[in-house]
């Protein structure tokens, strides 16, 4: 019974290609962008969780209260920094010191906000960067700059080189490293330079923004903040700075995204209603191209209840095929869309299929379908006899 | 066969398939519903700021020094003198007043036991009055600024507001040993900037930082003066060094064109997300279309055997197909605007902010228009169908 219903349900749908084909998709459209926007921000969440486990999660950032990472203020001076190093879970405490500048490079300027800390292989490594071209800095080294790959390329009409000069306000600074990159542009245009030439560059002898805490490995990140929140506590007062932890960045970041993901998800799912539509005017006009069959099938002991399902079965069918059709479509575009974003410096967006999400769409698909099947099967179920005789 | 026919033929047919029209003609109504709300959320959230930002003054410019700490935040960077004061009173011209301006972001602001941020702004005796009346401050309580004023604070509402036991006249608060008193609070204006600012006297803020220079130099203009060309006068007065920035200049206009560019692009994507909802749409005016020609045929080759042109055939079912569409628009976009409305008039009444929400002429033709056109071209290839109709076929068919 069943296999003769799904028989008579496909030679339906075949007989009226071109109909069936505009039904499917409608319905595959909505379907499609849902899925390529779950793809897209769930795969940016995924790929940016990952960048930070890669970094490590053993670190804390602490900043003034008043400013954000590029503020500059003494917040905080030498004997806070090393009563932090000298506690037992603290393996480095770095001060950065971000300051805006203008560099010149074969007579352009450019306006660039330098990240100084104190540069030797060991921070570097410390703070997740590798030298690519060049070699590493020694630590106090005066006159030398690390730039970002991106920077090298992008940053002046001329390619920057290795070993090419930078003036930062009227000091040469020379290029000794070229960092290798991590995968997105706003990262690989960063300048680095020794906290302590800029802090005498622009007389800022005291300035940080912030500091960059490394925790030993194996300690809970947790316990550390709560110490050193009361220890800075202790000496500088409270609501004076302000800790901030991967985790509390990651959070951020996976709220905006979320909102993203549902704001446009949302949009998209006005096309699936609308695709529904499309299904419920399909459905409306097989079952009265077919009253006469309704008739036939009703006079040889089909009853009310047979006649529903199958035409349920029918719309459901539309919403199945419809949301396959999409959801495979939709992988290839997503998959596509990750090509460009990787070909222009987004190398850390990854497409990962979850299958819970494919299924899903595909059962969403069939009560979609079931649903705007549901009136136009009504209506044929109740059809009598006399009915279909009298048309 | 004239159009007035046509049409005629398409009214008495849509009214016999009532639900199948009523279906599609609902499609195209949530496309262009969800199209047409999200362009009028997006014109009201550019007009909101503008309107916040032009509670600063919209017709100024603000010089600050090119080397003050970079990244987003409240200003706070000194380094102005009177040497730049000078330089640039005399490039600029049709300006009502130009003054120097100090803020101050650096320090905590205790009270009771709260100490807090606050962003302090201060202007210099002679032009405090002036300022005052640009910036269209209004009293809640206690007095204004006046000239001379020092060791006060005029807080603005949501300065006041900050603190667990909220700042009150005569309240007493503190920064760095020195001791301020609560002269005023500023009525609520709405705005990013102000409302969150302490208004103090100019050259207490200077003794706060500890040096002379000024944070910024505020130039107010009259009414039609070119700030384009104001603005590069002072570039090429101020900043000789070619690209190398002394000085960097900015106006409200150019952070509200760089909110509206960050808008567009949010904008440009939302349309394209929901366009496809339209497109849903249109692809379902194709599909009914399609089953109208299908069902139609009898009557085709009746027409077309009392010497209807394929042309005549075509038109009827074009103008039917382009109707969907243009009422489609017309509905969707009444339903938008008067969502979007009703939103504008909570928000503003409910949460305090204005967002304006304007019926715009030529946007909403240019949805009627386009949708109307849209439709019809769904509709070409089944009217095209239907043209073709044999009628020596169909009857052999019968």
């Amino acid at each position: 019974m069943i296999l003769d219903i799904f028989k008579l349900i496909i030679n339906d749908l075949y007989k009226r290609k071109f109909s069936t084909l505009l039904t499917l998709l409608a319905i595959s459209l909505g379907i499609l962008s849902v899925f390529v926007i779950v793809l897209l921000s769930s795969g940016l969440e995924e790929s940016i969780k990952g960048e930070f486990e890669s970094f490590g999660t053993n670190r804390i950032f602490i900043t003034s209260s008043t400013g954000g990472f590029q503020s500059q203020s003494s917040f905080v001076g030498n004997t806070e920094i090393n009563l932090l190093e000298n506690q037992p879970y603290i393996s480095k405490v770095y001060p950065y010191y971000a300051q805006r500048v203008q560099l010149k490079y074969s007579n352009e300027f450019v306006g660039k906000t330098i990240q100084s800390f104190g540069m030797d292989k060991t921070s570097f490594e410390d703070i997740g960067l590798e030298i690519e071209f060049g070699r590493y800095p020694r630590l106090g080294e005066e006159g030398v700059i690390v730039i970002g790959p991106e920077f090298a390329k992008n940053g002046f009409d001329k390619e920057v080189s290795l070993g090419s000069n930078i003036e930062i306000s009227g000091e040469k600074f020379k290029v000794i490293g070229i960092t290798k990159s991590l995968g997105n542009p706003e990262d690989d245009s960063q300048v680095y330079a020794d906290i302590g030439a800029i802090r005498d560059l622009f007389n800022k002898p005291d300035s940080v923004s912030f500091l960059y805490v490394i925790i030993d490995e194996g300690e809970d990140i947790k316990i550390a903040e709560e110490n050193i929140e009361r220890i800075l506590t202790n000496r500088l007062g409270e609501d004076t700075f302000e800790i901030t932890t991967p985790e509390q960045f990651l959070e951020q970041v996976s709220s905006i995204l979320d909102i993203v993901k549902y704001t446009f998800g949302g949009i998209a799912f006005v096309a699936i209603i609308v695709g529904g539509l499309g299904i419920i005017n399909t459905m409306y006009v097989i079952v009265t191209e077919k009253t006469k069959d309704i008739g036939i099938m009703k006079s040889v002991g089909a009853t009310n209840e047979t006649i529903l399902i199958m035409y349920m079965t029918q719309a459901g069918m539309f919403g199945f095929l419809g949301a396959i059709l999409g959801t495979f479509i939709g992988y290839f575009l997503a998959l596509g869309i990750e090509s460009i974003a990787q070909s222009s410096g987004f190398a850390f967006l990854e497409i990962s299929v979850d299958f819970t999400i494919v299924l899903g769409l595909l059962v969403f698909g069939f009560v979609i379908g079931v649903l705007a099947g549901f009136l136009p099967s009504y209506k044929a179920s109740k059809l009598t006899i006399i009915d279909t005789l009298r048309k | 066969m004239k159009i007035i026919d046509s049409i005629q033929l398409v009214i008495n047919n849509i009214n016999e398939k009532k639900s199948r029209t009523f279906l599609t003609i609902s499609g195209i109504i949530i496309g262009i519903f969800t199209f047409t709300f999200f362009l009028f959320v997006s014109q009201g959230l550019s007009n909101a700021i503008e309107g916040q930002f032009s509670g600063f003054g919209l017709n100024v410019l603000s010089i600050q020094s090119a080397n003050n700490g970079g990244g987003g935040g409240p200003p706070s960077g000194s380094g102005l003198t009177n040497q730049e004061l000078s330089k640039i009173q005399q490039v600029v011209r049709d300006y009502k007043y130009i003054t120097p301006q100090n803020f101050y972001s650096q320090g905590l602001w205790e009270y009771g036991r709260e100490s807090i941020a606050q962003v302090a702004v201060g202007f210099p005796d002679e032009y405090i009055i002036e300022v005052g009346e640009d910036l269209g401050f209004e009293i809640e309580e206690g007095r204004d600024f006046r000239p001379g004023d020092r060791g006060v604070i005029v807080a603005g509402a949501k300065a006041a507001q900050s603190y667990e036991k909220e700042l009150t006249v005569g309240s007493s608060v503190e920064i760095d040993d020195k001791s301020f008193r609560v002269i005023g609070l500023y009525k609520e204006r709405g705005d990013l900037f102000l409302d969150s600012a302490f208004i103090v006297a100019f050259d207490d803020i200077s003794d706060l930082r500890g040096d002379d220079t000024f944070s910024a130099i505020r130039i107010s203009f009259l009414e039609g003066a070119d700030l384009e060309l104001m603005e590069k006068n002072i570039d090429q007065r101020l900043n000789p060094n070619g690209n190398e920035k002394t000085v960097t200049i900015s106006s409200p206009k150019d952070t509200i064109e760089s909110f509206n560019s960050i808008l567009g692009v949010l904008t440009l994507v939302i349309s394209f997300v929901s366009g496809i909802a339209l497109l849903v749409g249109g692809i379902n005016v194709m599909n009914t279309m399609y089953s109208n020609v299908l069902e139609r045929v009898q009557e085709i080759s009746a027409m077309k055997a009392l010497g209807a042109t394929n042309g005549d055939i075509l038109t009827i079912f074009l103008v039917e197909s382009s109707i969907l569409g243009f009422f489609g628009a017309l509905i969707g976009f009444i339903g938008a605007f008067g969502l979007a409305k009703g939103l504008s008039y909570l928000i503003t009444n409910f949460a305090g902010y204005n967002v304006p929400i304007n019926f715009s002429l030529n946007m909403f033709l240019a949805i009627l228009l386009i949708t109307t056109f849209f439709a019809m071209l769904f509709g070409t290839y089944p009217a095209w169908r239907g043209a073709k109709v044999n009628p020596a076929d169909n009857l052999r068919d019968e």
